[in-house]
């Protein structure tokens, strides 16, 4: 048995992202399947809903078209900021271009379910339903309704798999709201009971939290994969860093991280995208 | 023949729990919880199969267990296999009640748990910090629920070696 260790230790690395990548591809169906049944036997248990139910979705739904209705006759308002931003935009593209500074990269998102969670003390990852046959690959960044998810690890034909904000080895450049020194900011895994948390380090001395007053901590345009200003975390106390010339805090991420049915897949718009 | 059919089935037993463990670990995994189950492979059927097949199969259903639940591959692939050398000196099927077996498989679970929680701290720097808190949680849960499953498991593969047979073996009711 040790020289079959030692053989397997020996073995080439291709010869083990081959067979890891053959797992994968085996393995993608059977979260396919499962999610689908499982939104089917949701489709089927919402046909059983109460008539109690059903007046009180009518009730929230006649709200939301309310709100909508009252966006509808601010449509003028809107139109007139929506032209003034571009306005600004296409200054700012003629300033970039004067600079010399290069554009920031624009986006085009892809909308992907999510199939299966693996989020274990050591590991956490999301597979999606979707592959490099709908233009999803590996280093995009992926984001919810409340910020960052984390980014694409890996891609598959009709497959993919996220490596979670909360992973150690998910570093990203970061920024606090109203301040945009560059800070960096790294997974720390979930703690039990289903809290995401992360750390932000290189943090400048003069940054300091008042209390009752959190830092909100944002997303730069820096590392290329999110566009600036997305919702990272909230960092309620900095502590020094052991080379003292940084400071260093605990990053708490939204408590639904790891419960997000859907996400949205940032591809760069360099790519040429075919939207399903 | 009979034994190239108990090796198959077993890997395939296997698979199926994976597979189920990992649907299960997927949904628990929201509320922070995760069931660490590999010592449930250690079902004294492998007696039954001698060295040269049951090593194999081990070693089979632990690189599938590595790859769903993103172990560093071949971790629990050759630690399964050292420790079934090591139990196949003291364990033989059909000599220990089943109580006994699921003592054994709750010692197995809590080594190969030290063992990767040792691993994860000490030598893999892009693994999660495994906090002592979250691994006793995990680790007391999995101990309970390995009890009943340990019971479930051993009878779900005899029921899979007595149901599936060879076709060449023919069908009942063409026997008759």
């Amino acid at each position: 048995m040790g020289a079959f260790f030692a053989l397997f230790i020996g073995l080439p690395s291709s010869w083990k992202i081959f067979t890891k990548s053959a797992f994968d591809e085996f393995q993608a169906p059977i979260w396919e399947i499962t999610s689908r049944i499982s939104d089917l036997s949701n489709y089927w248990g919402h046909q059983a809903d109460s008539k109690k139910t059903l007046i009180s979705k009518n009730r929230d739904l006649a709200r939301i078209r309310a709100d909508w209705t009252v966006h509808e006759n601010n449509k003028k308002n809107w139109e007139n900021e929506i032209s003034r931003l571009k306005d600004l935009r296409s200054r700012l593209v003629i300033l970039q271009k004067e600079l010399g500074i290069d554009p920031e990269a624009s986006f085009q998102p892809i909308i992907a379910r999510v199939t299966h969670r693996n989020l274990s003390a050591w590991w956490q990852e999301l597979s999606l339903r979707k592959g490099t046959n709908q233009k999803v690959y590996p280093s995009m960044g992926v984001v919810f309704s409340h910020g960052i998810v984390g980014r694409i690890k890996q891609s598959g034909f009709n497959s993919s798999k996220v490596e979670l904000c909360t992973n150690p080895n998910f570093r990203i450049v970061a920024h606090f709201q109203g301040d945009d020194r560059p800070v960096t900011f790294q997974g720390d895994g979930i703690l039990p009971g289903g809290k995401p948390m992360g750390v932000v380090l290189d943090v400048p001395h003069d940054i300091t939290i008042e209390k009752d007053k959190p830092l909100l901590l944002k997303t730069s345009a820096l590392g290329g994969t999110f566009p600036s200003g997305l919702h990272i975390g909230t960092v309620r106390m900095l502590e020094e860093s052991g080379d003292g010339l940084f400071k260093n805090g605990k990053v708490i991420l939204h408590k639904d991280l790891g419960k997000v049915p859907e996400v949205l897949v940032l591809s760069p718009t360099l790519l040429p995208i075919k939207q399903d | 023949m009979t034994l190239n059919r108990i090796f198959g089935v077993l890997i395939f037993a296997n698979l199926i729990f994976i597979v189920t463990l990992s649907l299960f670990n997927s949904v628990i995994g929201k509320w922070g919880f995760y069931l660490y189950l590999p010592g449930l492979f250690f079902i004294p059927h492998y007696q039954l199969l001698g060295l040269n097949r049951s090593l194999p199969a081990l070693f089979l259903s632990g690189l599938t267990f590595d790859h769903f639940f993103n172990h560093t591959l071949g971790f629990h692939a050759f630690a399964m296999c050292l420790i079934f050398l090591i139990a196949r000196e003291f364990l033989h099927f059909g000599k220990q009640s089943s109580m006994q077996a699921t003592i054994f498989q709750l010692i197995a679970n809590l080594i190969m748990a030290i063992l990767w929680a040792i691993f994860c701290t000490s030598f893999q720097s892009i693994l999660a910090p495994w906090t002592w808190v979250r691994f006793l949680i995990e680790l007391a849960l999995s101990i309970l629920l390995l009890i009943p499953l340990s019971l479930w498991f051993s009878t779900f593969c005899n029921s899979l070696i007595m149901g599936i047979k060879p076709i060449s073996e023919g069908l009942p009711l063409l026997k008759k």
